[in-house]
């Protein structure tokens, strides 16, 4: 019923029968078209069953009704066949192929207020966001990935200006690994060498003499290493020492000579 | 109560179709179904063949090959290819394609070009159910280039934009939606369903700023930007840009659709009859409200 008052059309098409049920079959009544058609028959209703009559009688195509109309450009039912033909799809279909001569109501080619109301609250799920608003979150999107580079960028920037220091420190402390390795080394076999002297002969280092005296030659050496770190660590401590004293003895003369 | 149901029941049955052969059913009991046969002789091998697992009717499971390395595990996973099925496609039209199309007079250059134009031409069709979603213009006879046109297409590089905006013309680059594609590959297809023009959705979020942009000529762009940025191309490449205004053509070369609108001189929500000749228009307030918003 709200259609009636919804639309306005371009057309001639003014006296279309307001469908009740959209998906329902076209068959509601327009008592007044009757009355006009019913008494232009009553004149000549004659006439017109002997034109039928002479149309059905000139009609050797052999088609089906419905294909037939197709062929002259008709729509090719005129009453509802089968369920699909009731459906809104086939309606706008047949409005759209036959226009007004269809008998549909134009009425049914855009949506009711209640489909609309579907639509609209599709859309809204379906895109959230304005123009406006997608082209900011862009622009943000593309300013925070640009941040992320620059911070990258510069943190590479600060290490590499570290990096020649860096590889000095590898290097020395590779050199030094190295040394001391080397050093273990010597100092292993020098033992060897020792215990070997000690006993005047070759001997099997699996030999449980042998490795006796290697423990023992091994503790000499430890306690004779010990000694020499703490040698070195006492005179360390005597250099400072000085050290300490020739500074204050310096800075006592110098107040002596401002005095 | 009684009399409300035979209303419904009337009302139902005055919507059904007249009892016909297409609806009639047959009558309860008119066709037996058959009964599988039993014992020695009489169930032979309903149907099942002769041996082995058909006949036993105990079948492998779905892609097992009997003990070869099953095609659907032979195959590592491919990371890389993820969303590669969903991405948007824009099947590519060269300028020298395009030129051609003019040359042979496919093409209308009095008017602005867009994708019906291209498809009318009938030797360029897209295909939106494949996630194709329109023309790129690919560079390829940018040199050869010659006409002077107001073109709208989905996607194009920056020495396309150039080539055309050295000859004086106009490109623009437009999003398009499936549905509204779909109408534009063939709108007499389209018409014939009787349903009003669908109003063109907007950009997703990916490529919102290539359709906003001014540097990629996108229709949500700001114009004046973008008259700005054609100049900007033209110091970039080194030609001489040919003043818009002063154009005998300047109204086709300014015409625009509007972002919701799909075919030029047609605006959404309006119904063409191709039968009739008659353009139908909807009054209602929101139908306006929702096909102009």
């Amino acid at each position: 019923m709200l259609r009636g008052t919804i639309f306005l059309h371009t057309t001639r098409y003014n006296t279309c029968s307001i469908l009740i049920n959209r998906c329902g079959s076209s068959k509601a009544l327009d008592i007044e078209k009757l009355e006009q058609e019913t008494s232009l028959d009553v004149i000549d209703h004659d006439t017109t069953a002997k034109e039928e009559e002479l149309e059905r009688k000139r009609n050797k195509s052999r088609l089906n009704i419905n294909h037939r109309n197709i062929l002259h450009g008709k729509p090719p039912y005129t009453e509802s066949k089968h369920p699909f033909h009731d459906t809104l799809k086939y309606k706008r279909k047949m409005y759209g192929r036959y226009g007004a001569s269809s008998g549909i109501d134009v009425q049914l080619c855009w949506p009711t207020r209640e489909e609309l109301a579907d639509i609209l609250e599709y859309e809204k799920v379906a895109y959230p966001r304005t123009i406006l608003e997608m082209i900011n979150i862009a622009k943000e999107k593309r300013a925070e990935n640009q941040a992320k580079i620059l911070e990258r960028e510069e943190q590479i920037a600060k290490k590499i200006l570290k990096l020649d220091a860096w590889i000095k420190e590898l290097n020395i402390k590779t050199a030094k690994k190295q040394a001391e390795a080397q050093e273990a080394k010597e100092r292993k076999e020098k033992l060897i060498e020792d215990v070997r002297r000690h006993f005047g002969y070759t001997v099997d280092p699996r030999d449980d003499r042998f490795k006796e005296m290697l423990e023992k030659k091994e503790k000499e050496q430890k306690k004779a290493m010990k000694e020499a770190r703490k040698k070195a660590k006492e005179e360390q401590i005597v250099t400072r020492i000085l050290a300490k004293q020739d500074e204050q003895k310096d800075e006592t003369i110098s107040q002596n000579k401002e005095n | 109560m009684s009399g409300n149901i035979t209303e419904k029941a009337l009302g139902l049955l005055r919507s059904l179709p007249r009892v016909c052969l297409a609806n009639l059913r047959d009558a309860p009991g008119a066709r037996k179904q058959k009964r599988r046969g039993r014992g020695q002789h009489g169930g032979d091998k309903h149907g099942a063949g002769n041996k082995g697992s058909l006949q036993r009717q105990n079948y492998t499971r779905v892609g097992y090959e009997t003990g070869n390395n099953p095609f659907y595990l032979r195959f590592p996973m491919e990371p890389y290819y993820k969303g590669q099925h969903m991405r948007r496609q824009y099947p590519p039209l060269s300028l020298l394609t395009l030129q051609t199309m003019i040359d042979t007079n496919r093409i209308d250059t009095t008017k602005p070009i867009d994708l019906v134009t291209l498809f009318n031409t009938g030797i360029f069709r897209i295909s939106p159910a494949e996630h194709q979603f329109g023309v790129q213009l690919t560079d390829e006879g940018a040199d050869v280039f010659k006409a002077k046109v107001n073109v709208e297409v989905q996607w194009a590089s920056e020495i396309v934009i150039a080539a055309i905006e050295r000859m004086g013309g106009v490109i623009t680059m437009a999003y398009y939606d499936q549905h509204s594609l779909q109408a534009m590959v063939n709108p007499e297809k389209f018409f014939y369903r009787g349903i009003p023009i669908p109003p063109r959705k907007i950009p997703p979020q990916d490529v919102i700023e290539y359709y906003s942009d001014p540097v990629s000529r996108g229709y949500l762009a700001d114009p004046e930007k973008v008259s700005y940025e054609r100049f900007v191309l033209s110091q970039k490449y080194g030609y001489v840009l040919p003043n818009l205004e002063e154009d005998e053509n300047y109204e086709m070369l300014v015409e625009r659709k509007d972002p919701r609108q799909i075919f030029y001189g047609l605006n959404p929500g309006w119904v063409v009859n191709l039968r009739d000749k008659v353009i139908l228009k909807p009054q209602d307030e929101e139908l306006q409200k929702y096909y102009n918003s």
